[in-house]
């Protein structure tokens, strides 16, 4: 029943987003300009930390204007009327589930486009399929985080500049563990030498979404 | 009797906090050798003048300096004179072989003894294993070993700071620790009074943070810093794991306040604020126990040890720092309790009027 | 943060960027002195000033209810 209704949830969600278009491409939009405005300013890249940061700034600035509006329509008596009917807890992990697969196409999105507009020479030894993993991993985490913090975000008035202030000192140490693994993963590190990184990535991903899990009922309750 | 029973632990913070300031204040530092001079060697006589701190050399008092390599005295060194308290020169033959390359000169006296710096060598010394030509010097004996505190490299007399830099940061934990718990015992029973405790705590812990952070910066300018100068901006802020977190630490705390401020009701301000308050410490403390297992940082301690390693406190520094913890762990205590009495009473008086 | 805050702020900081005009003036040579002690005071005197900010606050606030009482 749980997980049917998960399942029911996140579909819900996604027919959603398809039929209001304007989202969607609104913060495809924001990450190519974002981007583009980079590559007028530096077109290449000599030192591969310096893409890394850079690339991993343009996600977190994306991630965040997206999930963002995760609670916002919230209000509307629709969803209110759907929300009453469902478990808070099949709620938020719906929404954790549901931004996961967003921020995980935007993120390779980005990841693309930025790698169009600005070219790196250090690009040449990457272990990409490891950079994948720590880009994947790393956005499940910001994704994550900001899920449940939007939430609380979503209590006041001013939604997104709250939003920011109360989830980037939350997300630093992880931005900091993925940007640390992405960079092992470009200098060509192997599996072995990022197993600590993938064990401390994977753990506090679970532990975001145990947390929600536990609090985001209380959020709800009025 | 009653008053004793209620109060006992506020005496007993400020027993401890006059122990801790009368210890770190008169305790001298233990007598070492800061430099030696010309620090390098030349076969044949050198004289080297040691300047020492806290030494306070006499006249007629048994003194022995010795080059050492290892446990073993290699050379003695003759005609020691005491030029001033801190001040000795002592000359060294020195052979053509040496079975050492690092060579440090030891000083003993009946008080205490302590070794150089390092001696540079000026000219390429023949590395053999011949410790025939070895001497025994050993007039002077350590009689008592007095109350000091260490002198380190580079920390000098600010290792005295251990007794109030630290202890902010453990008041800190421990008061945000309080606040955690009172967040959760607000969502078991929805009680504002636990409400109220877990928001001072967080305040009082904010206090705590700034004082540890800017006695930190200023402790940091003054050993790990090359910039001396005192008006640029430049050797305030190292870029290290435990500044990180005790900066990530301060904004999460900063952000509970401003995220109150913005919400209206009283239920809803203790509601939210406590779920964002229990999600960020738990994130906060594996962040903390997590970040310095993978950097390095100038801080005791450091490469996988996120608090002290066994070797930086010693015996006399133990005897004061665990005090000193405790004493300022009450005091944030006591804070805490005048904050909440006096919200308390605010509150009271609200719904009285 | 009020105005005026602010701009002592930005006066504090605009002078910690201008270097001081002598490489070693009197303030930083005293805490290079004597094995770096006043470090130590400097420490102890911001915790103490930390503190009795902490008294200051308090006594703002009760003398705000204070006046509440009255009224």
């Amino acid at each position: 029943m749980f997980i049917k209704n998960l399942f029911h949830l996140v579909r819900h969600e996604l027919k959603l987003e398809m039929k209001q278009k304007h989202f969607l491409s609104s913060i495809v939009l924001y990450i190519v300009s974002t981007i583009f405005v980079c590559s007028l300013s530096f077109t290449s890249i000599e030192d591969t930390k310096i893409w890394n940061a850079l690339f991993w700034i343009i996600i977190l600035f994306s991630l965040t204007n997206a999930i963002s509006k995760s609670f916002l329509n919230e209000n509307s008596d629709k969803q209110l009327f759907l929300y009453t009917l469902i478990n808070p807890r099949v709620l938020i992990l719906g929404k954790i589930l549901y931004n996961l697969v967003l921020s995980v196409f935007l993120v390779l999105l980005s990841f693309f486009v930025f790698n169009f507009f600005i070219q790196s020479d250090g690009l040449k030894d990457i272990n990409f399929s490891l950079f994948l993993l720590a880009v994947v991993l790393g956005s499940m985490s910001i994704s994550s985080t900001l899920t449940m913090v939007s939430a609380i975000a979503s209590k006041t008035n001013n939604n997104i500049g709250i939003l920011s202030i109360l989830a980037f000192p939350i997300l630093i140490p992880s931005l900091l563990l993925s940007i640390q693994f992405s960079n092992l993963a470009i200098n060509g590190g192997t599996a072995e030498m990022a197993t600590q990184f993938i064990v401390f990535l994977s753990l506090i991903n679970l532990l975001i979404i145990i947390l929600s899990f536990l609090l985001f009922p209380y959020l709800w309750r009025e | 009797m009653k008053a004793i029973k209620k109060h006992w632990w506020k005496a007993l913070a400020v027993l401890l906090l006059v122990y801790t300031l009368l210890f770190s204040f008169l305790v001298p530092l233990s007598p070492t050798i800061k430099s030696a001079s010309p620090s390098s060697l030349e076969i044949g006589d050198n004289r080297i003048v040691l300047t020492g701190y806290n030494t306070n050399f006499q006249e007629g008092e048994t003194i022995d300096a010795s080059i050492e390599f290892g446990k073993k005295t290699l050379i003695c060194g003759k005609n020691i004179k005491v030029l001033s308290p801190n001040m000795i020169s002592a000359e060294f033959n020195i052979p053509e072989a040496l079975p050492s390359k690092i060579l440090h000169v030891r000083l003993k006296t009946n008080r205490f003894s302590s070794f150089s710096p390092e001696l540079v060598k000026a000219y390429s010394i023949k590395v053999n294993n011949d410790t025939s030509n070895l001497c025994i010097a050993n007039n002077a004996m350590a009689t008592s070993t007095p109350l000091d505190i260490p002198n380190r490299l580079q920390l000098n007399e600010t290792i005295r700071n251990l007794m109030f830099h630290v202890p902010m940061w453990f008041t800190m934990m421990l008061i945000f620790t309080i606040s955690f718990v009172y967040s959760m015992k607000y969502l078991r029973t929805f009680d504002l009074k636990y409400d109220i405790i877990a928001r001072e705590a967080v305040n009082i812990g904010l206090l705590f943070a700034f004082l540890g952070l800017i006695t930190g910066m200023i402790w940091a300018k003054f050993t790990w810093s090359e910039h001396t100068d005192l008006f640029t901006t430049k050797g305030w802020w190292v870029n290290d794991v435990k500044l990180n977190g005790a900066a990530i630490t301060t904004l999460i705390y900063i952000a509970y306040l401003i995220l109150r401020n913005s919400l209206n009701s009283d239920q809803q301000k203790a509601k939210v604020s406590a779920v964002y308050n229990i999600f960020a410490f738990v994130l906060m403390i594996v962040f903390i126990m997590i970040l310095p297992r993978l950097q390095d940082s100038l801080h005791p301690g450091n490469g996988g040890n996120p608090a002290f390693g066994k070797y930086d406190l010693d015996s006399t520094l133990r005897m004061v720092f665990y005090p000193a913890v405790l004493g300022w762990m009450l005091l944030g205590v006591w804070m805490l309790s005048l904050k909440k009495r006096f919200a308390n009473l605010e509150n009271t008086l609200i719904d009285e009027l | 943060m009020n105005y005026k805050s602010l701009l002592i702020l930005i006066s504090f900081l605009s002078l910690m960027g201008t270097r001081a005009l002598a490489q070693d003036s009197a303030i930083e040579r005293t805490f290079h002195e004597s094995g770096k002690i006043n470090v130590v005071v400097a420490v102890v005197v911001v915790i103490f000033i930390g503190l009795i900010f902490y008294f200051v606050r308090l006594e703002k606030k009760i003398s705000k209810i204070e006046k509440d009482i009255k009224n």
